[in-house]
């Protein structure tokens, strides 16, 4: 019988997972959140915002080849956008709210690419408007051709700042400076595997010259001090560090600027790999937490897969090929077949795969961030922004023997917000880390709605009988 | 400082159409979220939290809960994930609810 198999996210790892499981002939159903598919890095614009207005060629070229391979089988799969994954359960079963609308899902194979979120460094100021995220205001760019400001400042580690800003630059921005917190030559303590990423390193050097002809200031080993203003940002202190995270004095730099874009690496989406309960490890440098998987993306639950960046960030080309072998692996496995046949039909994307999480080696030496960082807050910084909890009183938990997320997150509140802890808990993970190193971190206890969804859609929940008959009768009340 | 510029580039189909921010008339276009349009129109301030501090767009993806706005008077709406659409009234929330 033809498997059904369940997809949720729709970047590069989702969609192309997609492809792979519709071409072995299972009935695929594919969720996003998203009005559109393309996940974060091909992230599209409404349809009434004319093509894409900014972007290398390569990139660009890159994310047509995605989105034209899933638009040639979309309308043959069952893709429903705006479509959010609040819940999982034993079967699997998963929970999905569209609008005011939920039901529950049962299929035989689920592969779960959710991606990743950016990861929260907080620091005096951080939460003043006019501080985003630099995916966040890339996104802005992207999706709606909007700059998040006029005059920029970036700072961070990794790859992103330097891309955002040469983006925010094409968009008419006056970036200012780019305070990296490392310097880029770090990639070269692992040549071999800037060698495998030779592709993506060619893009950065264009990304570079970029900010050269517009005269920005790359700013490398420094980092935000603080972000003043009232209200809302008006200046930025950067300074240098000692490459340790601790400020080097009278090396200040203020400058007045509207954006401050920021962005100090990634956590994995794992509420819903976390809530099936499936085996997962702690690996700040990859993720945060990540499912445990094999090398056909399987977890260590029967038939429920994880691939691309949520299952350790590996980048946009590797959650491509991965999406393919987990595709191609949930369909074997819904129909009792063995998966070693795949290592020999699916080569090319193993070979991907590896060469990019190589690859990822050489990035991991920018994104690492040095202990000190978790001192940058001030003791009135406030960490959990939902819940106004400040660095002094995370300190105080602990002092007070609350080493575990989920004794602080009580007794604090830390976490226990409207963003359901996606924006503070890896912080508050890292700063339990860093004053008690002995303490094994484990992930929070999921609490039972991995996203929040709307009452009445709960109210809503069609008490739903199994995926067979979704596959008959279409298109689900969801979309009625 | 605001420099009220010209945020927005690339081509727009379609014609702008207004909302209402705070008591303030706010342009907007088709497709563009409500997050996108207060940026533009350099509306920063989108909540007041608890502690009287000022918050905005954070992640711009749905992701922090930053943007949440009254919309419509619907309390806890994002403004990044909600599209703008004409007369729309938007106002800053107070505290965790309203
Ligand atoms: C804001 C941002 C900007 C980024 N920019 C870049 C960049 O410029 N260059 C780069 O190389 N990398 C970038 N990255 C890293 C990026 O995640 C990867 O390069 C790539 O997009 C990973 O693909 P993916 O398929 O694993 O996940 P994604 O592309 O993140 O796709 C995951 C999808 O899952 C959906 N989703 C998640 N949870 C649920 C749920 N519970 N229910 C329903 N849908 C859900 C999301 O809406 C999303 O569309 C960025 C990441 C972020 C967060
Ligand atoms: S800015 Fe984060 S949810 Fe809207």
């Amino acid at each position: 019988m033809m498997p059904t198999i369940l997809i949720v996210g729709a970047g590069p790892a989702g969609l192309m997972a997609a492809c792979e499981a519709h071409r072995r002939g299972a009935h695929v159903i594919l969720i996003d959140e998203a009005l559109r598919p393309g996940g974060q890095i091909y992230r599209q614009p409404a349809p009434a915002l004319g093509p894409a207005a900014i972007g290398l060629v390569t990139e660009r070229q890159r994310k047509n080849t995605i989105l034209e391979t899933f638009a040639s089988i979309a309308n043959d799969i069952d893709y429903r956008p705006n479509t959010t994954a609040y819940a999982i359960y034993a079967g699997p079963e998963v929970h999905i709210a569209h609008g005011e609308q939920s039901e529950a899902l049962r299929p035989d194979g689920l592969i779960l690419a959710p991606g990743v979120s950016e990861r929260a460094v907080p620091f005096p100021g951080w939460t003043l408007p006019g501080v985003l995220y630099a995916g966040g205001t890339q996104a802005l760019l992207k999706a709606q051709y909007v700059k998040a400001g006029d005059d920029v400042v970036v700072a961070g580690a990794g790859p992103l700042p330097v891309v955002l800003a040469a983006q925010l630059v094409e968009a008419g921005a006056r970036v200012h400076s780019v305070a990296l917190l490392h310097p880029m030559r770090r990639m070269t303590r692992k040549p071999l595997s800037l060698l495998a990423g030779r592709a993506v390193v060619r893009e950065g050097f264009e990304y570079l010259k970029i900010l050269r002809r517009a005269g920005v200031n790359v700013l490398q080993e420094w980092m935000p001090l603080r972000a003043e203003g009232k209200e809302r940002l008006e200046c930025v202190k950067l300074v240098r560090h000692d490459g340790s995270g601790r400020p080097l004095s009278h090396s200040e730099r203020r400058i007045e600027c509207d954006l401050l874009a920021i962005n100090f690496g990634f956590t994995a989406n794992s509420e819903l790999v976390s809530m099936a309960d499936a085996d997962l490890i702690y690996d700040p440098e990859r993720g945060g937490w990540l499912p445990l998987v094999d090398r056909f993306c399987r977890t260590s639950v029967a038939n429920i897969f994880a691939a691309g960046d949520g299952a350790g960030l590996g980048g946009a080309w590797a959650a491509a090929a991965e999406g393919r072998i987990a595709g191609a692996a949930a369909v074997q496995s819904a129909q009792n077949n063995a998966l070693e046949s795949l290592n020999r039909e699916l080569a090319a994307d193993f070979l991907q795969r590896d060469r990019h999480k190589k690859f990822q080696l050489a990035v991991r030496e920018t994104l690492r961030l040095p202990p000190a960082v978790w001192s940058w807050a001030d003791p009135d910084t406030i960490v959990c922004r939902c819940e106004g909890v400040c660095s002094d009183r995370l300190r105080q938990a602990m002092a007070d023997g609350h080493v575990t997320l989920d004794s602080i997150k009580r007794n604090t509140r830390a976490g226990m917000g409207w963003c359901g802890g996606r924006t503070c808990l890896s912080a508050v993970a890292a700063l339990i880390a860093d004053g008690h190193p002995s303490s094994s971190i484990k992930a929070m206890t999921p609490r039972p709605l991995a996203r929040p969804v709307s009452i009445a859609a709960l109210a809503q929940h069609r008490a739903q009988s199994d995926v067979a008959n979704t596959a008959t009768s279409g298109k689900l009340a969801a979309q009625t | 400082m605001s420099r009220a510029t010209d945020r927005r580039f690339g081509k727009r189909d379609g014609r702008p159409f207004t909302f209402v921010f705070e008591q303030r008339t706010v342009e907007a276009w088709p497709g563009e979220s409500v997050a996108a349009a207060l940026l533009a129109a350099d509306e920063r301030h989108l909540r007041t939290a608890e502690d009287g501090g000022a918050r905005g767009v954070l992640c711009g993806i749905g992701v922090c809960w930053e943007c949440r706005c009254v919309i419509d008077g619907r309390p806890n709406t994002r403004a990044c994930m909600t599209e703008a659409r004409p007369d729309m009234q938007v106002r800053r929330q107070r505290g965790l609810s309203e």
